[in-house]
């Protein structure tokens, strides 16, 4: 009995105060937005949500990370280019039965040597004997090298027909004309230079004396310490 | 849930206006729960100005930590938990919490079920008012709020057993003052 009386005596304060609503005075909430005013400034400031270092350490990291991958694919790109530069190479010259009269004319880089360079040749006919019969030899070997090409089934599957075939001669000709040209140059010329030199041995002489102008050392003069002194005190010894 | 419309605005408007720190959306929230919030405060406070005070502390908290707020529940609920909390934490301190035996605490010898029905609201607010701070805290926690003694006894910091002495005796001076409040009353009628 008594605690049925007090459970509807809890319930009927619980629905009695649950349902109250009592006004606050009116100046209250003045007295709450001056209580925000105030504790507005004063927050603090929020903490950032990464330390600083971590912050740098992130970065340094990620600098790192991108030094390595650009080094990666530096290094992936070159090897790519390796394969495309090995794709790309062209195939070796070939040389034709026919074309061989016009090899034999190259072979002979002694006259070739006279019609480009006929002074040099004329200045110096000694060092010019001696590089044609290297030049001849490497033409043989070029020849000796390159075998005819012919229509087979290997150059039909590349696309490499009889007319191709021709049309890579002409140029291959043409290629090996302008490589006997420059080894012939690059034999001829060191000793015609030298030749020259051997000439101008005084205008040599001038111009290393003005190379040896960059070389003098210059001297320069010690600049004295400037520290500031007091003087000399002449002490005297007194006698007493 | 966010369906109360306040003064042209949802629930939900408003909340997120207090989440940017508008002052005109505290405002209509500060209207719209004060008049509820201030009677908890009444209930829990024993005068008129500490209510005041802690209604004052409850909002500022309710603004400056409304982001919490996840939208599990009812926001009113949310608000009004912090406001009783407030009013817990404000009262810890000076509250004096003991058991009471059992022997203390007399049984309804004056107390009729009607009684209560002649009462008006602020009457029986101004009756919770005059008990002392432990009795009070304790009869709201439990029959207002809806704790359980283990409950009140981890937010006071007391036993389950204080807890329970200290409600029957909050109950049995709450019965009295009103058995001399329907007497006075019809003392007052019949004269």
């Amino acid at each position: 009995m008594e605690e049925k009386i007090t459970k509807e005596f809890d319930r009927s304060i619980e629905r009695m105060m649950n349902e109250n609503a009592v006004a606050p005075p009116f100046g209250m909430w003045n007295r709450i937005s001056a209580d925000l005013d105030a504790i507005a400034p004063a927050a603090p400031v929020a903490a950032p949500l990464i330390p600083r270092g971590v912050l740098y350490g992130f970065i340094a990291g990620a600098s790192l990370a991108g030094t390595l991958i650009t080094g990666l694919l530096l290094f992936n790109q070159s090897g790519a280019n390796k394969e495309v530069a090995l794709l790309n190479t062209p195939a070796p010259a070939v040389v034709s039965p026919e074309n061989k009269v016009s090899l034999a004319a190259i072979e002979k880089g002694e006259e070739i040597a006279k019609a480009v360079y006929p002074t040099i040749v004329a200045n110096n006919p000694v060092e010019v004997k001696a590089t044609v019969p290297v030049v001849e030899v490497l033409a043989t070997t070029i020849v000796n090298d390159q075998k005819p090409q012919t229509d087979n089934e290997s150059n039909l599957d590349n696309g490499n027909s009889g007319e191709t075939v021709e049309a890579i001669n002409i140029s291959s000709e043409q290629t090996l004309l302008e490589m006997r040209a420059k080894q012939l140059e690059a034999s001829v010329i060191p000793a015609s230079t030298n030749a020259i030199d051997d000439e101008d041995d005084e205008d040599k002489k001038s111009k290393s004396s003005v190379t040896s102008y960059s070389e003098k050392k210059i001297k320069y003069k010690k600049r004295k310490s400037s520290r500031f002194s007091y003087g000399h005190i002449n002490r005297v010894k007194r006698k007493f | 849930m966010s369906s109360i419309v306040f003064q042209g605005h949802s629930e939900l408007q408003i909340r997120e206006g207090c989440l940017r720190g508008e002052r005109k959306f505290q405002q209509l929230l500060y209207n719209m729960f004060s008049p509820k919030m201030f009677a908890v405060c009444l209930r829990y406070a024993p005068d008129y100005n500490t209510a005041q005070d802690l209604l004052q502390e409850g909002f500022v908290k309710v603004f400056r930590h409304i982001e919490k707020f996840r939208g599990d529940g009812s926001f009113e609920g949310w608000v009004r938990r912090i406001f009783v909390n407030t009013a817990i934490e404000h009262f810890r301190k000076q509250v004096n919490l003991y058991a009471i035996h059992d022997n203390d605490v007399k049984g309804f010898e004056y107390y009729h079920q009607g009684a209560l029905e002649t009462l008006k609201e602020q009457d029986i607010m101004n009756m919770i008012q005059k008990l002392s701070d432990g009795y009070r805290t304790v009869f709201n926690l439990y029959v207002i709020e809806g704790y359980s003694h283990k409950d009140i006894g981890e937010m006071l910091g007391i036993s389950e057993g204080t807890s329970k002495s200290q409600l029957a005796r909050a109950r049995y001076l709450l019965q009295k003052m009103i058995t001399s409040y329907e007497q006075k009353d019809n003392s007052a009628v019949k004269a």
